[in-house]
């Protein structure tokens, strides 16, 4: 029985390591599907000076996971633009959705949000581009270490499991 | 939904909802929502403004937020309308905006500090210049220029002199360079303006005319108000390429057109046709003539 108990307790304790280093490559991912919608959203305001609920609009079409479900939460919310701004509508999808990333992308990107619709097309170019460095250099710093963590997560936890085991053993 | 529906939908809830109450007398004859800092929000109606919800005063905040709803968060797609001083939004509604101007290299490029607006609600009158326009076209497509003081339905009327016209089966090339005539928005007219309707929007009627006789091969092209020279240049070169002609000005009568150096040298091109005077009954009913041009 307490053997079985162990074997359990190393399982789930596993399973959990496994999930955070899931979890770990999907706010890589993430990061990256986020790199590729800032692009299409710069190119829509440069080339076609697209309104921003076509711009959602086309990235809710033509996007997948987390960016997915961010277009469709923030078209559906667009319906309450004059009882809330377009920034603090910007800033709650973002935070709702992408819980997965670091809180300086998220930061981040919450003040994108502040300059999108609002000001001149260059400085929201600018917006764009700073969001997009941001996030670059978070994927330039996590993905050599990606293999490594995930490996981290799975030992950590694993290895925590086996211990007190042993412990209860 | 009613257009003045659709108008008060850009105010605040609370507004939208005063609005909504109004007596049905007044909304039915609005004319204009007017919006100012510091005021509460009246509706223009039957010559006079109704003052609503006065206990509320507008802020700057409410104004942005006006903006913010009628352009889904957009103001890069209207920067150049911003420019001259008004949005085109769903419906065929106009808001005039006042505030801070703000220039770049010497030219007008924006407006900031939002002060006021005057949120226009159309009105449509379909079929208002059927009968004119089948007399003045019952033998052949003629150039006709429409004319009246301001205020008294001239853009209405061409309006429905175009949508005549296309039904007809006419290709019908629109210079709207104020976006009044068929106000377009997203690429979509917010009014019917027929099948055979081609529109080029925001742009000077001097450059419109000249794209759209390469492009379009229209049978008659629109415009309203010839104001300036250049204007005059392009209707002449469309003309001679054998394009019929309409277009509005502000004027009384011809003789007033005539003082004017723009329209005295289109007058005496003898491009248009005719003339359609628009004037007011007692009983402010609109009344129409024709006047030939040619004679």
């Amino acid at each position: 029985m307490r053997v079985f108990g162990a074997v359990v307790l190393v399982l789930a304790l596993t399973s959990i390591g496994i999930c955070k280093a899931i979890e770990f490559r999907k706010c890589l991912t993430v990061m990256h599907d986020l790199i590729l919608m800032l692009d299409s959203v710069k190119s829509e305001l440069c080339t076609s000076r697209t309104p921003m609920n076509r711009i959602i609009q086309r990235i809710e079409q033509n996007s997948r996971g987390e960016v997915n479900r961010f277009a469709g939460s923030l078209l559906a919310s667009m319906d309450r633009l004059g009882e809330a701004e377009f920034s603090s509508l910007w800033r709650d999808t973002a935070t709702d959705v992408f819980g997965v990333l670091p809180q300086d992308c998220i930061t981040e990107l919450s003040e994108l949000g502040t300059c999108l619709g609002r000001y001149d097309m260059d400085m929201q170019l600018e917006a764009i581009d700073r969001c997009k460095h941001k996030i670059s250099n978070n994927i330039d710093d996590l993905r050599p270490k990606n293999g490594k963590i995930q490996k981290m997560y799975i030992g950590l936890y694993g290895g925590t499991g086996l211990i007190i085991a042993i412990m209860l053993i | 939904m009613n257009t003045y529906r659709e108008a008060a939908s850009l105010l605040p809830i609370n507004l939208c909802g005063e609005l909504l109450v109004m007596p049905e007398r007044i909304q039915a004859n609005a004319e204009e929502l007017r919006v100012r800092a510091g005021r509460p929000v009246a509706v223009l109606s039957e010559g006079r403004e109704y003052e609503v919800a006065p206990n509320y005063k507008i802020c700057c905040d409410d104004l942005y937020s006006i903006l913010e709803k009628a352009t889904f968060a957009s103001f890069h797609s209207v920067e150049n309308e911003l420019a001259k001083g008004f949005i085109t939004v769903g419906g065929g509604i106009r808001i005039g905006i006042c505030g801070t101007a703000i220039y770049k290299s010497g030219k007008l490029s924006s407006i900031k500090n939002f002060s006021s607006m005057a949120i226009r609600i159309p009105h449509d009158i379909i079929g208002c210049s059927s009968e004119i326009c089948e007399k003045i076209n019952s033998h052949e497509l003629k150039s006709a220029l429409i004319i009246s003081p301001p205020g008294y339905g001239k853009t209405t009327f061409a309006r429905d002199y175009i949508r005549n016209l296309s039904k007809k089966g006419f290709r019908v090339s629109v210079a709207d360079e104020r976006c009044e005539l068929c106000a377009v928005m997203d690429g979509v007219p917010q009014y019917d303006i027929g099948p055979c309707t081609d529109v080029m929007n925001g742009v000077s009627k001097s450059d419109a005319v000249m794209m759209m006789l390469r492009s379009m091969t229209p049978h008659i092209i629109a415009m309203d108000e010839i104001s300036e020279p250049e204007d005059v240049r392009a209707v002449s070169a469309a003309s001679g390429c054998g394009i019929k002609l309409l277009a509005t000005a502000h004027a009384a009568e011809i003789d007033d057109l005539r003082r004017r150096p723009v329209y005295r040298e289109l007058l005496n091109m003898n491009i248009f046709d005719c003339a359609v005077i628009i004037s007011k009954a007692e009983n402010n009913c609109r009344l129409f003539r024709i006047e030939d041009l040619l004679k």
